[in-house]
């Protein structure tokens, strides 16, 4: 991977920060609200509403931190960057690598800036606890990252903000981020089990105890993972055959 | 002769027209050739498939023996395409240390920056840059693989007449040293000012190729004008001689490439043309002449070339 293009891509991000603003003041604030809510209840599993409020929250952090890589992509596109690319020794495979990378970067701050505001706000774990989680929801993110590049490749710039917005609203309401499955009606429950948001909630939780096995959560993300990325290498192709 | 690139009988379509039609070219290194013609000349389209930009349907490219993939990959073809973007939120320095960093032997920056001028907004962010600045970066962006072959399309259509003299300059300066530009135009005094060579394009075809100098000789065309009763375009662009045809009511105005061919030939075909008067025609008409278009077809034959002031032509 081209480290110079990589630091130069999180520079872009760092200096036109209305989607960092956006992706971590939404966390960060919904975390404040819920949590002071109900933060001292004890939800299913037994953990405290506000270790888990904090979890979800830095998850949906972790999701939006990767999945606004797309529009990124698509400016890229339609202003003519990956022409330009085409004209140095850069290839396909070199771009999205760096694409993802610097989604994953974007991922990593918003989970911190959570957990800080967590532990400010008096949440409490024991270290390894808070290593653990922040990793497997940073890590969890890595199929957010793929499907914002996927979106970034079908939509157009000025259309894939508000499509990634549009997607991520469904996606952390199914995926229990903003509620518990508890309160939902059954066929809501039941659809939650095939979104990655769910499954990233959990991830955050197993370190925790009561997430379950680190197996079906880990599973049902690599599904996430390997299947956009494979329309996304399929994609990426024709597109360069089609510029030009 | 070393051969830095070579063309042969390149065709491309968009749908059914031909934006490029036998098109072949050979250039040898240290050439400074002019690629000139009007706009939807094919121009750009040429220029696409010796990048590598598009893949000729019939035809071959050659860059220094290899594909045009492979000398992009090395640093020894460059290229300044129009309206390259530049990423508006990094600087200058930022950009030139990106595409250093993707070659194995770049040139040094401090040259780089002497050369394409950029030493004192470099630290600034491209947003923030004027026009003729931002052509000075990707000058600059092209020379990071210290290239043996420059491709410029339309290189200075963004510039004013002083950033267009600085421009020159420190081509001349690049290609002092033996190596090779092909730039495209349609000023047909940038091709005479700093071209050794022109190859002149109309409608997808190379029409004239040769030095500055023999290609004026060859083209010197004349102007033919007359009262020719009953006469049609079509008929009069068909006679011996005639690049191209006008005609208003009676009054028909021909550009020829050879006006006592045609003399003949409109005495032949209407014995009633009558006050004949046959002028010599500059350069710049000799020019429109060889690049005039022909009658369009049915649809539409213009090709997605870029937007073009087009008074130059006028």
């Amino acid at each position: 991977m081209n480290l110079v293009y990589l630091r130069l891509e999180i520079l872009r991000i760092i200096r036109s920060p209305q989607f960092a603003l956006f992706t971590i003041v939404v966390p960060v604030g919904m975390f404040l609200l819920f949590g002071g809510l109900f933060g001292d209840e004890t939800g299913p599993g037994g953990l405290k509403a506000s270790v888990t409020t904090m979890i979800n929250m830095a998850a949906y952090g972790a999701m939006s931190g990767a999945l606004f890589t797309g529009t990124r992509v698509a400016t890229d596109r339609t202003d003519g960057w990956q022409r330009q690319l085409r004209l140095t020794p850069m290839r396909g495979p070199g771009y999205l690598a760096v694409k993802i990378a610097s989604a994953m970067a974007m991922a990593l701050p918003v989970v911190v800036i959570v957990y800080l505001t967590g532990a400010l706000r008096g949440v409490q774990l024991d270290l390894a606890q808070w290593l653990l989680t922040a990793v497997a929801l940073w890590l969890g993110a890595l199929p957010f990252a793929v499907l914002g590049l996927l979106l970034g490749l079908f939509g157009k710039g000025d259309t894939v903000g508000a499509m990634t917005g549009a997607l991520m609203l469904p996606l952390g309401v199914f995926g229990g981020l903003w509620m518990p499955l508890a309160f939902m009606p059954e066929w809501m429950s039941d659809v939650a089990h095939f979104t990655p948001t769910y499954w990233l909630g959990r991830l955050g939780t197993v370190a925790l105890g009561p997430g379950g096995g680190l197996g079906p959560a880990v599973g049902v993300l690599a599904a996430w993972l390997v299947l956009p990325a494979l329309v996304v290498l399929r994609r990426f192709r024709l597109d360069q055959g089609k510029v030009a | 002769m070393t051969e830095a690139f070579r063309l042969r009988g390149l065709v491309k379509r968009f749908g059914a027209v031909p934006a490029v039609d036998g098109v072949s070219v050979d250039v040898a290194r240290g050439e400074v050739v002019a690629l000139l013609g009007p706009n939807g000349a094919g121009k750009s389209s040429t220029i696409d498939l010796l990048l590598g930009l598009s893949t000729p349907d019939q035809g071959e490219v050659r860059v220094f023996g290899g594909t045009p993939r492979a000398a992009l990959d090395s640093g020894r073809m460059a290229a300044m395409v129009q309206n390259g973007f530049l990423l508006r939120d990094l600087t200058p320095a930022e950009l030139v240390r990106l595409h250093r960093s993707m070659f194995r032997t770049p040139l040094p920056v401090g040259e780089i920056y002497a050369r394409a001028g950029i030493g004192e907004f470099a630290g600034r962010r491209c947003g923030r840059l004027s026009g003729g600045q931002l052509q000075r970066v990707r000058h600059a962006i092209a020379l990071a693989g210290d290239p043996e072959l420059l491709v410029l399309d339309e290189p200075t259509a963004a510039l004013d007449v002083d950033a267009r003299r600085t421009f020159w300059a420190s081509m001349r300066e690049f290609t002092a040293g033996g190596r090779t530009v092909l730039f495209a135009t349609h000023y047909l005094a940038e091709a005479e000012d700093y071209a050794d060579r022109v190859v002149l394009m109309r409608q997808g075809h190379v029409v004239a190729d040769g030095p500055v100098a023999q290609v004026r000789a060859n083209v010197t065309g004349r102007v033919l004008r007359a009262l020719v009763p009953g006469a049609v375009e079509k008929d009069l662009a068909a006679l011996d001689g005639v690049a191209s045809a006008r005609c208003q009511g009676e009054r028909a105005e021909l550009a020829c490439t050879d006006s006592d061919l045609t003399i003949r030939a409109l005495l032949r075909a209407f014995p009633r043309a009558s006050a004949i008067e046959i002028t010599a025609a500059g350069l710049e008409e000799a020019f429109l002449a060889l690049t005039a278009q022909q009658p369009a077809p049915p649809e539409s034959s213009e090709q997605p070339e870029h937007p073009q002031p087009r008074e130059v032509l006028r």
